[in-house]
């Protein structure tokens, strides 16, 4: 008697995968609908995890789009925030973040402008907080630069061959009034929280995939040549406003993204998803790759994650060649380095009071 | 005014003071300039660079035109002078510093103390190096110019004002000392502002490789660090009681830049320039407080 699964290679079996004697052999990506050329350039947006990845892209050697860069005459140690993905758009934990954003770059939506201003007398921009860690001279100032960031954010639809966006989250608070969302709950890092103001949303999988439909049409009228490359971040929820464990929504959250995105690589030829979730989070990796505190990914688990990515997508790219120095640094080094790299830019962090930093730094 | 009176101004010029002494006064052919002819520089500073030109230390004129302005004395700093900074900035206290005058300049304060007016046209000619195109495109926010071109990036004022406050120092703290040494009326004049086509600028003064290399920014951005370098220039002499005396506007086009025929070098005015701003001057010396 024989079964439709006789002839699977072994990257289909369970047994057979968990015996691989590393990640890369296990086959992770195997179900890939395109790779990618050394000549292609990647556009990278998406929750703090995207950082690690457009960071080991870019050491690797391959081509991102840098829409928005440091200009000469602001000091390169200035928390300028450029750098950290192909514009300063700060992270997009959700799908509605990055359909919002699009749409008010192609001219779909008006641009949105909501500031506060700091303790230190700095302005943010409250639909990108710690974009700009040095924030902006004046409430002008953050309206102008908005207009010139969703300028660049254009422009890195019409240069890019790929994005690359890792979405994080499902629960987010939204502007009652204007109807969109924010990236963090206003009050974490800048402005005050009103309950009259400010509503809380849990995206469903129905709201999820709308968006990321939404998003890959917009990436289409724009850019015909573009495909999506989509990731699911395997950091966990810093904290939850559903009443229920921060475990139990965390899981429903990556449920939630990874059902959506699958529909949608299912529905678009240009959409695909990468399993960096699964490689970090699966049970092959045996809880190896979570840094202490059970939430964020240690720099070994982003390596091993890009690892594959180039094997299985762009095998012609540079090797091993992760951003961490080979030499075995020293317990304070490390220390400090592990706490440089756990500190991604993540504005989840300022949900919970225990690790908020302080605001207006 | 008898003339046993003293001086009826005080002159404290760099290069912007020359086309007003050439309007104003027959310095010329007091001190006999035919100084070396260089072609990088306008008729006006013929001699302007040469050593020995000027004397180091002032020197009276006298008034050309039918003004009340007859008896005039000049410092003109020149490069040749050898002279050094007129003011030393000495760390202080934690967050204070002190100013110290030059042996020359405190000599010269303590001479002028009095009534007579004193004008001040010290430096004024930093802005012409931030107007070459050597940055990639950008732009930034300034008040008294509001439009931001579309497109561009914005860099922080803050980065724009790091580079102005070096240049407003220049002026600031010489005339703060002066303020401190001298009860004499003072006032600053603005330089002129960026020159409507400076492409068509015969004499490049000393920026004849970079202006090869760089070509000029546009005129927006260029009046746009003029404007921010003189409202911050102003505001900070204002605050020390220093009047300041703007551009003569018949010199300006509608956009604000410095209009051709008024223009001499890069970035100076000529002689026509002079006599606007020297009718400026006189205007205020008139309503000076004694």
């Amino acid at each position: 008697m024989s079964t439709p699964y006789d002839s699977l290679p072994p990257e289909r079996f369970w047994r057979a995968s968990a015996a691989a004697p590393d990640a890369a052999a296990v086959g992770f990506d195997c179900g890939r609908k395109f790779g990618f050329a050394a000549a292609d350039r990647f556009a990278t947006a998406g929750s703090c995890f995207a950082q690690h990845f457009s960071r080991h892209l870019a050491a690797r050697g391959a081509r991102i789009v840098a829409a928005e860069e440091r200009h000469p005459l602001v000091p390169e140690a200035s928390g300028h925030g450029y750098g950290v993905f192909s514009t300063r758009s700060g992270n997009l934990y959700t799908a509605r973040h990055l359909r919002e954003l699009l749409e008010q770059a192609l001219g779909a939506r008006a641009p949105l402008v909501e500031c506060v201003r700091r303790p230190d007398g700095r302005w943010v921009d409250l639909l990108r907080p710690r974009a700009v860690p040095m924030g902006f001279a004046s409430e002008e100032h953050v309206a102008a630069d908005r207009r010139f960031h969703l300028h660049a954010v254009r422009r890195m639809l019409e240069e890019m061959d790929v994005l690359v966006f890792t979405l994080g989250l499902t629960e987010a608070w939204e502007n009652a009034e204007g109807g969109y969302c924010y990236p963090v709950v206003p009050g974490a890092v800048a402005g005050e929280f009103s309950a009259q103001r400010h509503r809380f949303v849990n995206y469903g999988v129905g709201a999820v995939l709308a968006d990321l439909r939404r998003v890959a049409e917009l990436v289409e009228g724009v850019n015909r040549r573009a495909r999506l490359l989509l990731t699911v971040s395997p950091v966990a929820l810093a904290a939850t406003a559903e009443p229920r464990s921060v475990m139990v929504s965390s899981s429903a959250s990556k449920s939630i993204l990874r059902a959506a995105v699958d529909e949608l690589v299912r529905a678009l030829p240009i959409a695909d998803y990468f399993p960096s979730y699964e490689i970090v989070t699966g049970p092959y990796a045996r809880g190896r790759y979570w840094a202490e505190g059970a939430r964020e990914v240690t720099e070994e688990g982003v390596a091993v994650v890009m690892e594959v990515f180039v094997r299985s997508r762009m095998p012609g790219l540079a090797q091993g060649t992760a951003p961490v120095a080979a030499a075995p640094p020293s317990h304070e080094d490390g220390a400090r380095r592990l706490q440089a790299f756990l500190d991604a830019e993540c504005d989840e962090l300022f949900l919970d009071p225990a690790t908020r930093p302080t605001q207006g730094a | 005014m008898p003339p046993s009176a003293g001086p009826d101004l005080y002159l404290l010029v760099h290069s912007h003071g020359i086309a007003l002494l050439d309007a104003l006064t027959d310095w010329r052919a007091r001190l006999k300039s035919g100084g070396a002819t260089d072609p990088r520089y306008g008729a006006a500073y013929q001699g302007w660079y040469a050593a020995g030109v000027f004397p180091r230390m002032p020197f009276e004129v006298a008034g050309l035109g039918a003004g009340r302005l007859r008896r005039i004395v000049a410092w003109v700093i020149s490069a040749g002078a050898l002279l050094p900074p007129l003011v030393t900035r000495v760390a202080g206290a934690p967050g204070k510093t002190t100013l110290e005058a030059s042996r020359e300049y405190d000599e010269v304060l303590r001479a002028w103390r009095g009534a007579t007016p004193v004008v001040s046209m010290l430096f004024g000619n930093e802005h012409v190096r931030a107007t070459l195109n050597v940055w990639p495109p950008y732009d930034f926010l300034e008040p008294s110019q509001p439009a931001v071109a579309p497109g561009l990036p914005l860099v922080d004022e803050g980065f724009i004002d790091a580079q102005i406050d070096e240049w407003v120092s220049l002026v600031y703290f010489p005339l703060a000392m002066l303020k401190q040494l001298a009860p004499n009326p003072l006032a600053h004049v603005l330089p002129p502002p960026p020159r409507e086509r400076p492409e068509a600028a015969r004499h490049l003064e000393k920026l004849h490789d970079e202006i090869a290399r760089y070509g000029f920014a546009p005129a927006w951005l260029r009046l746009k660090w003029y404007r921010r370098y003189c409202r911050k220039l102003a505001e900070r002499l204002q605050s020390i009681g220093c009047a300041v005396i703007e551009p003569p506007a018949q010199a300006c086009s509608g956009e604000g830049l410095l209009r051709e025929e008024f223009a001499d070098g890069l970035s100076h005015g000529n002689q026509a320039y002079g006599a606007l701003t020297a009718a400026r001057i006189e205007e205020w010396a008139r309503s000076a407080p004694a």
